[in-house]
């Protein structure tokens, strides 16, 4: 997996839609302020999580693409944030990017719909235990 | 020390509880059964012999451990150290049924609407859901084991629930708190369906005393001092004396300086704070580098932080139970005992329960996982 450095991240992609991917270095410890990807998540496995929001289409209705690591939820922020949140981009020049949330923080912005984890509890992207968590705000 | 015996049900199940003689489970099928505890203790004691004499105690009679013949009993060295080693005998291990070892029995006429439970409450006789759809409750008939007709009490998303005092509070998110009062017409004076919002948002809340703690983000409580009338209840043969809630005040910040003396005293930037929880007397506080605290207001101005340990991961939940505090991480469940952290599951846990207030099970833990159900008891030596 190719990496093209930028000077605010490094860029990956295309997807198989097209899209860009950006791995930015303000979440990964260059701005404090902001949620960080853990070090056990390196840029091209970051790039994966987003690849497969993307492939298959974990979108919510207003277009946010939301990932995780893998079905048990294992944490891929350094505050043990277990999804991550890509954040809609209509613009096709600009490369997409994310960052690790947590519902538990009891910020509506970190919270995906019910529908969609349901959804991805039915197609085994989480285990019912993760995705009962998620939408009980425990994780 | 702590001697932790384990029984584990299987099944598919959301959440469980533990209430008048009975384990109450939630099924992935939208339904609610039910099992008879001391018929299977006493049924399975036959088939465990090492169990018997002890299975009963631990899972369906707590109350028995704590009555005046046991304390008499042990208070002799050679009862206690007889009852030690049959307890010692089965610490640590676990009895696993099988689907055929047990048969739930069915809630007549439950009906869940909602597409997910997202948190359960029994009180006073009844039944509270808290689900996507808003706050649902059943008034359950322990004799025929059947519900009465479901009422939606709340249609905002009621992420937690809790209730004592005669009153429910409904923790909706950014829809706010919602009060019902005098929910079972003790005081006399209201009993209506109407929940009344009681602070603006809310992820959960949880009593101090009498008074509430709401939480308006994990890491932020806000009080709401209760105004509270003691009322004679009929009880048949004995009247019952309760206090009842009928009006809380609005909230105030005066718990901010819980977090703000931490930072202070234990120089911890207010960032690090991850969690903060509250019993009826003390305030639980976890720190992602710092490990966890507890805060005891000893008067207006002071407040005395003790250090405890460090849970591994984030702590999600915290529950009371008679001997001390069981605490839910990502990952895992530990019970607290004089400062250390004993590990109660390995395993990720869908819902903990502790059952604090019941008469029988105080010291027993249901933790629901994806396979099942596992009672914990947790005994102290005699």
């Amino acid at each position: 997996m190719n990496a093209t450095p930028h000077t605010d991240g490094l860029s990956f992609g295309p997807t198989a839609s097209s899209k860009m991917y950006l791995a930015m270095y303000q979440h990964r410890g260059h701005d404090p302020s902001k949620s960080c990807w853990s070090p056990d998540v390196p840029p091209p496995m970051e790039y994966s999580i987003f690849e497969r929001a993307d492939d298959e289409q974990h979108s919510d209705p207003d277009g946010h693409y939301w990932g995780v690591r893998d079905a048990a939820g294992a944490a891929l922020g350094t505050a043990g944030e277990r999804l991550a949140k890509f954040p809609f981009n209509a613009l096709e020049t600009v490369p997409w990017h994310g960052y690790p949330v947590s519902p538990a923080s009891g910020r509506p912005s970190e919270t995906p719909p019910d529908s969609l984890i349901e959804g991805f509890i039915d197609a085994g992207v989480v285990s019912r235990t993760f995705g009962r968590k998620l939408q009980r705000r425990k994780a | 020390m702590k001697k932790i015996l384990r029984l584990f049900l299987p099944g598919s199940f959301e959440d469980a509880q533990l209430y008048m003689g009975h384990l109450m489970v939630f099924t992935t099928e939208r339904d609610t059964r039910l099992l008879e505890l001391e018929a299977l203790t006493s049924r399975l004691e036959a088939q465990y012999p090492q169990w018997q004499g002890v299975l009963r105690l631990a899972f369906a009679r707590n109350d028995w451990l704590t009555s005046g013949v046991t304390k008499s009993l042990a208070q002799n060295p050679l009862f206690a150290s007889a009852l030690n080693v049959a307890f010692d005998q089965v610490a640590n291990t676990q009895i696993a049924l099988d689907d055929g070892d047990f048969a739930l029995q069915p809630l007549h006429n439950f009906k869940q609407d909602a597409d997910v439970i997202l948190d359960t409450v029994v009180y006073a006789q009844r039944l509270y859901l808290g689900t996507t759809a808003g706050l649902y409750d059943y008034d359950i008939d322990w004799q025929e084991l059947s519900v009465g007709a479901q009422r939606r009490r709340i249609d905002a998303r009621c992420v937690s629930a809790t209730a004592e005092y005669g009153a429910i509070n409904a923790s909706c998110e950014d829809e706010g708190l919602f009060t019902g009062y005098d929910e079972f017409g003790w005081q006399g004076l209201r009993n209506e369906a109407t929940l009344i919002r009681t602070a603006e948002r809310s992820v959960r809340a949880a009593w101090l005393g009498t008074d509430l703690v709401n939480y308006e983000s994990p890491t932020t409580p806000e009080l709401l001092s209760a105004s509270v009338e003691a009322v004679t209840t009929d009880g048949g043969a004995a009247d019952w004396k309760r206090k009842v809630v009928t009006r809380f005040s609005r909230p105030t910040r005066e718990l901010d300086d819980l977090v703000t003396e931490l930072c202070v005293q234990r120089k911890v930037d207010p960032p690090d704070v991850q969690f903060v929880w509250n019993s009826s007397r003390a305030f639980f506080i976890n720190t992602h580098s710092h490990g966890f605290f507890s805060a005891v207001r000893a008067s207006e101005r002071d407040i005395r932080f003790t250090r405890h340990g460090a849970a591994d991961g984030r702590v999600i939940a915290v529950h009371r139970y008679s001997g001390g505090w069981v605490i839910e991480t990502d990952f895992r469940a530990y019970v607290l005992a004089r400062g250390h952290l004993i590990e109660l599951l390995d395993e990720e846990p869908l819902s903990v329960r502790a059952f604090e207030g019941s008469k029988r099970y105080k010291r027993i833990i249901a933790i629901t996982v994806e396979t099942g159900v596992h009672l914990i008891s947790i005994i102290d030596t005699f």
